[in-house]
């Protein structure tokens, strides 16, 4: 058993890798795992496992692990993880420290990652644990100078870039040709709702317009105001249809100009003689008398479907 | 002033508005069989005699221009004077009549415009634009005013309306009238041959209109009372209301025709910003309210409304527009076209 160690322990002298275990004062216990000793070029990264087991009522001071970020111009602490289980009535913390070196030896050289101090605090105190330094040996990736049998620059020259993996992208591409069609559908359906080019000469329907105008506004047109803006509303829509401004008196053209409308020809004369009696005779009730707010908004709504129809 | 108030002035007139209604309506029929096939014409010549207006009427020779003022005046009755402008007319031959009595002695006698004193009810002007701008100089009072200075004393014709006619065929030896004496012309009409193929053949066939005088004949007399005119217009022009909407309406023709681009007009060929050049009076636009009120009332409202003011818009505004001089020469196309556009434009109420 005594030779069975001693061989472990000259094997892992010669690994240059293997375990440590520090017993500090208490009865908490470290326990280090270091990485292999040599073998190391620029770039490469080291694992170091601390495993650190605490007595109880102690816990780690978690503020005593070093962050990640650079240490020195060459040395960087890449990741630093800490998981803790409950080991009887202590805890068992692993930390795992991921250094990377960024020294450009020119010859093998040993280099040195620094301890450091972690902190065990139970009620009472607190105390320290301190972690060795680490030495680790690194060397030049190639030689410096090309021997002079060599051809010229072989040893020196840059491998080429290796090829890009090619990424399977069927799925997003099929994704983007249904997106792109879909979105082009709604701008012609948009150009086409907001008449832009190329649909600006669909007619336009001036009395949907009008009729959205006074359901949607049924509220406010409630009042004397309100029925004159419902009438010049209306008045405005007979315009854009006939392109001309319309008068009472040329109804009758307008009718049959327009033989959409002729089915509410009625109902028509009534609203301009209503507007009549509301714009030129002072005698707004009595216009709203005759042709009631709900009457202007059921006509425009006919006019409206008359007008759709014809389209 | 509000129709309560109105009733009692109509009232206490003693004018009947609806009874003097049927006698103008009597009366455009009766000139309607006189010169047939001119409908719109006769309607506003009726409106400018309701509206004490002066009119102008041109258009081709031969068209019934002359026959219809006769009828007219026939129709209006009161004391009827008539002067044919020549080129060597000249005011003073309108006002006095000179000659040489049977005793070798030379006389001065009131001329064709005070012969009848304050009776004179129509003074027709035949082929106005023959006379020379002197004569029109007189008329401007004349019209204006309705008074004239003679024998050192005034001379007032408060039932006076002024007819005149012109044709636009020929320019030689002819003068255009100024734009001060046109401006107090109400109506400016426009008269021209029937387009329909029936009243042309009734024209040209029926016996009845080859002799004019007979025609004019068959017109009853004073189908209107001339003297009760001046009081019937003036109950008209109060009992027919404009409401603040007409003349927010009113008021935007009358901009729109001095900034015809702002409201979108174009006509072609025709540079819209540099087009008019002045016009469209203060004047004129009261002449404009005074016709539509007329009109209105001939319609049998009691309120303008915007189809008043285009019935009459042509004839009473389209000769108060002046046009820059290189579009004078197209004036009639253009000005025709402006105020159609006017109407199609401007919104109404």
């Amino acid at each position: 058993m005594r030779l069975m160690l001693l061989l472990c322990v000259v094997f892992g002298f010669a690994a240059g890798a293997g375990a440590q275990s520090v017993t500090p004062s208490g009865t908490s216990s470290l326990t280090v795992v270091e990485p292999r000793a040599f073998g190391y070029f620029i770039g490469d990264k080291l694992e170091r496992v601390f495993e650190l087991r605490t007595g109880p009522g102690e816990e780690l001071d978690l503020s005593s692990i070093p962050r990640p970020g650079p240490l020195n111009y060459w040395l960087e602490l890449a990741s630093s993880n800490v998981e803790s289980e409950a080991d009887g009535d202590g805890t068992l913390y692993k930390l795992t420290l991921v250094y990377q070196t960024f020294y450009a030896p020119l010859d093998p050289r040993k280099l040195t990652i620094p301890g450091f101090t972690l902190t065990i605090k139970n009620a009472q105190a607190t105390r320290e644990v301190q972690v060795r330094d680490f030495g680790f040996i690194t060397s030049p990736i190639r030689q410096l100078f090309a021997a002079a049998s060599q051809s010229s620059g072989s040893a020196v020259e840059v491998q080429p870039d290796a090829v890009a993996p090619r990424l399977v992208t069927g799925t997003e591409r099929t994704a983007l040709l249904i997106s792109t069609a879909t979105a082009l559908l709604s701008l012609v359906g948009l150009a086409w709702h907001n008449a832009w080019w190329p649909f600006h000469k669909r007619p336009q329907r001036p009395f949907t317009d009008a009729a959205r105008f006074i359901r949607s506004n049924a509220e406010t047109l409630s009042g004397p105001r309100g029925y004159r803006a419902a009438l010049l509303k209306l008045h405005r829509a007979f315009d854009l249809a006939a392109g001309r401004r319309v008068l009472a008196d040329d109804v009758a053209q307008f009718l049959s100009e327009h033989p959409e409308f002729a089915p509410y020809g009625d109902e028509v004369r009534k609203l301009f003689a209503s507007s009549r009696r509301a714009f030129f005779a002072n005698e707004v009730e009595q216009a709203r008398a005759q042709m009631p707010l709900p009457a202007l908004a059921e006509l425009s709504q006919h006019l409206s479907v008359a007008e759709r129809r014809a389209a | 002033m509000s129709r309560e108030s109105v009733t009692a002035v109509r009232d206490s007139e003693g004018i009947d508005l609806s009874a003097w209604r049927q006698r103008a309506l009597e009366f455009e029929r009766e000139l309607n069989k006189v010169v047939v096939g001119q409908r719109p014409v006769v309607r506003l010549l009726t409106i400018a005699i309701f509206a004490r207006g002066h009119v102008l009427l041109e258009g081709d020779v031969g068209v019934g221009k002359t026959t219809l003022l006769r009828a007219a005046a026939r129709g209006l009755g009161g004391a009827y004077e008539r002067v044919e402008g020549t080129i060597d007319l000249m005011p003073a031959d309108m006002i006095y009549h000179t000659y040489i009595g049977e005793d070798g002695r030379p006389r001065v006698e009131p001329g064709p415009v005070i012969r009848y004193g304050s009776d004179l009810t129509i003074f027709f002007f035949n082929e106005i634009n023959r006379a020379r701008p002197q004569v029109h100089s007189l008329l401007l009072r004349l019209m204006a005013e309705r008074s004239i200075t003679a024998f050192n004393r005034e001379y007032y014709f408060p039932y006076l309306l002024v007819f005149a006619d012109r044709n636009r065929i020929e320019r030689e030896e002819t003068f255009e009238l100024p734009a001060a004496a046109r401006d107090r012309f109400l109506m400016e009409i426009n008269i021209s041959t029937p387009a329909d193929q029936e009243v042309r053949r009734q024209l040209a066939f029926d016996a009845r209109f080859h002799d004019s005088d007979k025609l004019i004949h068959a017109v009853p007399e004073s189908i209107l009372d001339h003297k009760a005119l001046p009081k019937v217009a003036a109950v008209i022009q109060e009992t027919i209301e404009t409401s603040p909407d007409l003349e927010r309406y009113t008021l935007d023709l009358w901009e729109a025709v001095r900034n015809p681009a702002s409201v979108g007009i174009e006509i072609p060929d025709v540079e819209m910003g540099r087009l008019i050049a002045g016009g469209a009076s203060p004047r004129g636009m009261s002449y404009l309210l005074r016709a539509a009120r007329v009109a209105a009332w001939l319609d049998n409202r009691t309120m303008v409304v915007p189809e008043d003011l285009r019935s009459v818009y042509f004839v009473t505004m389209a000769h108060r527009i002046f046009f820059d001089p290189i579009y004078e020469l197209r004036r009639e196309p253009i000005v025709r076209e402006l105020c159609r556009q006017l109407f199609e434009r401007v919104p109404a109420p």
